[in-house]
């Protein structure tokens, strides 16, 4: 037996382990995303392939859609993912001195809309954003000046369908702020309140900056999950929105390598694009909210 | 535990926010239950005035059940059947997987660990031109392998398994291999056993991705008794042309009972899964 | 380490290994050593005069005519398969690609000139030999199609075409008195002056605007592009399919007159978003007429059994309802043009030599007279040859104003051109931004000219640019 302490073992036994999930995990995982990024470079046809270098990237740049793409996904980004961070993060703050029913509760009724899945929820939202006979409509009145075309505005169609992402991101959040402060040492907050610190002081300088790691991960998984928004272009907005409005980097993927005429290279480049300002931005946010987690 | 007015006023607070959250979902349902006729009506009716069945009829009623242009039932059999799949082929995998990277060393085991956390981190949809095309030429297209053969392998599932083997005791696992265990037998009837919350965990999280997985079940199906519950649904709704109200409600209603039952029933897993993958790592 | 490596790198070829392995070519022949041909095709006509009972489903006729090849043929068996409407576009590209195209595919011209570009169908002139004066010469010149040594061959045998005219629920303006304003069936033709008139006395703002239209999607560009054409301008210039030509002046005037319209209350305020389906707009009578071919009657027929039908101009509680087809209203310097719509029958590039005979010897069955007259009584459209004699003979209501349309000049939508899906994919976006008044008709349309000049500068056979 190869063992330097007593369980790990130290050969190629492991190897074996990984055998069986190393080709499902090469085929469909790993080649993948490298094709992806590979076949931007080629010119895919029905009957050959032939290799264009940075042709595609350049189409990309004088590309109008695909700047509206970016514009989009970077606002869905900025309007989202703040809001839902401080949405929960009051959520999970009011509802934890409540109490541990109070929290089932609570976490129970906003992982609902999680648990419906994007799909549900946008078909009940486009009834919603309605403009003749839309609930949103109804209650909002004459205060916008009467009946508004939410979803056909170029002005209010985005904001609409951040609203309906911001529906369905807030159960995740929530549960993993709930059992952060669960995970929070009595010992923290008495010593802050022996130091005098009152609730609002105490939340400030001792609870938030607790919650960093939590807030990291929220932050990290919401941005990414946005990125990826599609469900609602889909099924809320027409092609991406009048004028563009709506349109996504992922809608523009599909809608260029799944609609005729299924241009294949040019919407990985897309892709590739998508990977490289992802790339980024997790990076990005590591650096500014540091690196707490241990990844050993 | 803080009474008097901020109690209330926080117990208010999250009364209004909790029934935003859910006030969609109770139109959702109490839509199903209008005729396109009410539900088009202005003022809305908050609870229907004459509720009916007739969307459900229609929905499960008109045509076959198995096939035909709106096979309800079948798409539901076929989100259960590939989600259960996806499911249990991410758990063995991811637990395997796991092991590996968790308590044997082997060369290259942090090499792969990296190369399992950047795959987990880069966006999918980059891959999804290439896997497209992949299952073209293997002839997976609208067939069940198709919608399940790229998600048996679940990166998220083996980090989450590496993070918790990793933390299982070393001596419990010695001890065994001192009884005389193989090494197989060491991770089916130690280490398995051990780590039942982060493989429901796995179980659980897989299931919700591929019961969701809406973009890649969409291009890989094209006739209608291979969609999936969320494809078939959403197909009754359309921006382009006028659609049954009813009809689509029902639908979604339809759509969400599965996926709250399956909540219903593993609701400690859920919790325990999101806060182990948020936490622990 | 050697034995490691080894298999490490094993480990990384068998993907590889395993792509290599796809799923085989078609069998060429069956049990009997009966050449087997795919015949896959739109699922177009049911109904078919004369044999109304055996052809009630879509492919119901395609196996009624295969059954009949069969009898005439027996070395060969044909498989026919009713794909639809959105498998067409899908489903064969696929097939292509895993290497099992069909035999015979009868499809839309967009679709089948694309597979053309791409060089994966068999010219077809042979086919034709000695029956060519038989042919309608417009569906052959829009039917020739160049390949990469830029000479022209016949790339899908013509069946049957439809052209775009407007359709006008003459009700809207009967109801009211107001039915001198319209053109009669004698002459179903406008004036621009008249066409204007007749909108603005039916426009009531904010509850019925007289022409339908949708940019939303690239659905709606026929209706569109009718108006472009009506004030002289060209998608394409004389087949000239290297630039478009949209951003002209006469485009620039004809972009401005449709956004004047919507201004003005002519047009439907959604144009761009089209929350609302055209046609029940129409049904209800908030729309009074709308650009659209003849088959718009069955779908009337249809909307009539749902109860969609409830237009009511004169407020006496009965349906009021009166579709008159006319040619589309034009600037009076500008020829009318009609865009045209038609399906062909192609076949994909063969291997074999004797199937290959087999296969032209089929299309060659299905593009007989009397096939092509089945079709297009059926379909209620311009058959392609001109021994079918006049389909429209028994349909005095538009018998003549097809005449009329058969005798006009064909505008160019660029169904036949390298690129159609892409640009026709790319313009509605651009018109979005017009009628929103985000940009002028003229920017609008520079900008589109712009992107277009982008993607046209690829080869689609080659792949450069």
């Amino acid at each position: 037996m190869n063992t330097d302490d007593g369980g790990s073992r130290r050969d190629w036994t492991g190897w074996l382990f990984l055998l069986p999930v190393s080709l499902p995990f090469v085929m469909f995982v790993l080649w993948p995303l490298l094709h992806g990024v590979l076949l931007s470079f080629f010119d895919v046809q029905l009957t050959e392939t032939r290799f264009i270098g940075l042709d595609n990237y350049r189409a990309l740049l004088n590309d109008e859609s695909f700047r509206y793409a970016i514009r989009n996904t970077c606002l869905f980004v900025v309007l989202v993912v703040p809001t839902v961070w401080l949405i929960t993060l009051t959520i999970a703050a009011l509802v934890y001195p409540l109490g541990r029913l109070a929290q089932s509760f609570f976490r129970l009724a906003f992982y609902l809309p999680v648990v419906a899945g994007s799909v549900c929820l946008a078909m009940v939202w486009l009834w919603i954003f309605n403009d003749q006979y839309g609930l949103l409509n109804y209650l909002s009145g004459d205060l916008f000046g009467g009946r508004v075309d939410w979803l056909g505005r170029t002005d209010t169609a985005l904001p609409s369908l951040a609203m309906v992402v911001i529906s369905w991101s807030l159960g995740q959040p929530v549960i993993i702020f709930l059992a952060a402060l669960a995970g929070i040492p009595e010992e923290v907050y008495e010593a802050a309140t022996i130091d005098g610190a009152g609730p609002i002081r105490r939340f400030w300088h001792v609870t938030l900056p607790m919650l960093r790691p939590a807030s990291l991960f929220v932050v990290v998984t919401q941005t990414i999950g946005v990125f990826q928004v599609f469900v609602v272009v889909l099924l809320l907005t027409v092609n991406g929105g009048p004028a563009h409005a709506t349109r996504t980097i992922v809608y523009g993927m599909y809608e260029t390598a799944f609609t005729p005429p299924y241009n294949f290279d040019y919407a990985a480049a897309q892709g590739s694009l998508l990977l490289v300002v992802l790339a980024a931005v997790a990076i990005v946010q590591f650096r500014l909210l540091g690196r707490q987690t241990h990844w050993n | 535990m803080k009474t008097g007015w901020t109690h209330w006023l926080a117990w208010g607070v999250l009364g209004i926010a909790a029934v935003l959250a859910l006030a969609p979902l109770y139109w959702m349902i109490s839509g199903s239950f209008k005729l396109q006729s009410d539900a088009m009506q202005t003022p809305p009716e908050w609870f229907p005035d004459h509720p009916t069945l007739e969307n459900y009829r229609n929905l499960f009623g008109a045509e076959s059940l198995w096939t035909g242009r709106r096979p309800t039932l079948r798409w539901m059999c076929n989100s259960l059947l590939v989600a259960v799949s996806i499911s249990m082929g991410a758990v063995m995998t991811s637990a395997l997987a796991g092991y590996a990277l968790g308590k044997q060393r082997f060369p290259g085991r942090h090499l792969v660990f990296w190369l399992v956390v950047a795959t987990m981190m880069l966006p999918r949809q980059v891959a999804l031109v290439p896997l497209y095309l992949l299952t073209v030429r293997m002839g997976w297209m609208d067939s069940y392998t198709g919608l399940i053969a790229p998600y048996l392998c679940f990166p998220f599932g083996i980090f989450l398994m590496r993070q918790f083997m990793q933390q299982l005791p070393d001596e419990i696992l010695a001890a065994a291999r001192i009884d005389g265990a193989s090494e197989w037998g060491v991770y089916w009837h130690v280490v398995l056993p051990m780590s039942r919350p982060a493989l429901g965990a796995v179980a659980i999280f897989s299931f919700m991705g591929a019961w969701n997985e809406y973009l890649w079940q969409l291009i890989v199906t094209n006739r209608p008794e291979m969609y999936t519950l969320p494809v078939g649904v959403s197909k009754l709704v359309s921006t382009l042309t006028s659609f049954d109200l009813g009809l689509a409600m029902a639908g979604a209603t339809v759509a969400f009972v599965p996926m709250l039952a399956v909540f219903a029933m593993f609701q400690r897993y859920f919790v325990k899964g999101v806060s182990v993958g948020a936490l622990k790592g | 380490m050697a034995p490691r490596r080894g298999k490490h790198l094993a480990l990384l070829c068998l993907p590889a290994l395993l792509l290599g392995g796809c799923p085989g070519e078609r069998p060429l022949r069956d049990e009997q050593d009966r050449i087997i041909i795919e015949y896959w095709h739109q699922p177009m006509v049911t109904s078919v005069p004369g044999l109304e009972d055996i052809t009630r489903e879509p492919g119901d006729f395609e196996r009624h005519l295969a059954r009949e090849f069969m009898r005439r043929h027996p070395d060969v068996v044909v498989k026919t398969q009713c794909l639809s409407w959105e498998d067409l576009p899908r489903k064969v590209p696929i097939s292509v690609l895993g290497g099992r195209p069909p035999d015979v595919l009868m499809d839309y011209v967009g679709r089948t000139s694309g597979y053309w570009y791409q060089g994966v169908l068999e010219p077809l002139d042979e086919i034709l030999a000695g029956q060519t004066q038989d042919f309608d010469p417009k569906f052959l010149e829009a039917f020739r199609l160049e390949d990469a040594d830029q000479r022209r061959h016949l790339h899908a045998v013509p069946l049957c075409g439809w052209v775009q005219l407007l359709a006008v629920n003459r009700a809207a303006w009967d109801k009211r008195g107001l039915g001198h304003l319209l053109p009669t069936s004698d002459n179903p033709r406008w004036t621009w002056p008249q066409f204007e008139a007749a909108l603005s006395a039916v426009a009531e703002p904010g509850k019925r605007w007289p022409l339908g239209m949708q940019v939303a999607s690239e659905q709606g560009d026929y209706c569109v592009l009718q108006f472009f054409w009506a004030h002289g301008a060209d998608v394409y210039s004389q087949r000239d399919y290297s630039r478009v030509a949209i951003n002209s002046p006469q485009g620039v005037a004809a972009l401005q007159w449709l956004v004047d319209a919507h201004r003005r209350g002519w047009i439907q305020p959604n144009v761009a978003t089209a929350g609302n389906s055209l046609f029940d707009m129409f049904w209800r009578g908030d729309i009074c007429c709308l650009p659209s071919g003849i088959s718009l009657r069955r779908t009337y027929d249809n909307a009539l059994r749902e109860q969609k039908v409830t237009a009511d101009f004169d407020g006496d509680g009965e349906r009021d309802f009166d579709i008159m087809f006319t040619l589309p209203p034009t600037r009076p310097d500008c020829p009318i043009r009609l865009p045209f719509g038609a399906a062909g029958f192609a076949v994909f590039r063969q291997q074999d030599a004797a199937k290959r005979r087999a296969v032209f010897e089929f299309v060659r069955f299905l593009s007989e007279t009397d096939v092509v007259r089945q079709y297009a009584q059926a379909a209620n459209q311009i058959p392609s040859r001109k021994s079918v004699g006049d389909v429209f003979a028994e349909q005095p209501d538009v018998q003549h104003v097809s005449a009329l349309a058969a005798a006009c000049d064909r505008a160019d939508m660029g169904a036949t051109s390298p690129h159609y899906y892409d640009l026709r994919k790319r313009l509605p976006p651009h018109l979005q931004f017009a009628f929103l008044g985000l940009k002028t008709p003229a920017k609008a349309l520079a900008d589109f000219e712009r992107e277009a000049r982008v993607v046209l500068k690829t080869d689609v056979r080659s792949g450069s640019r």
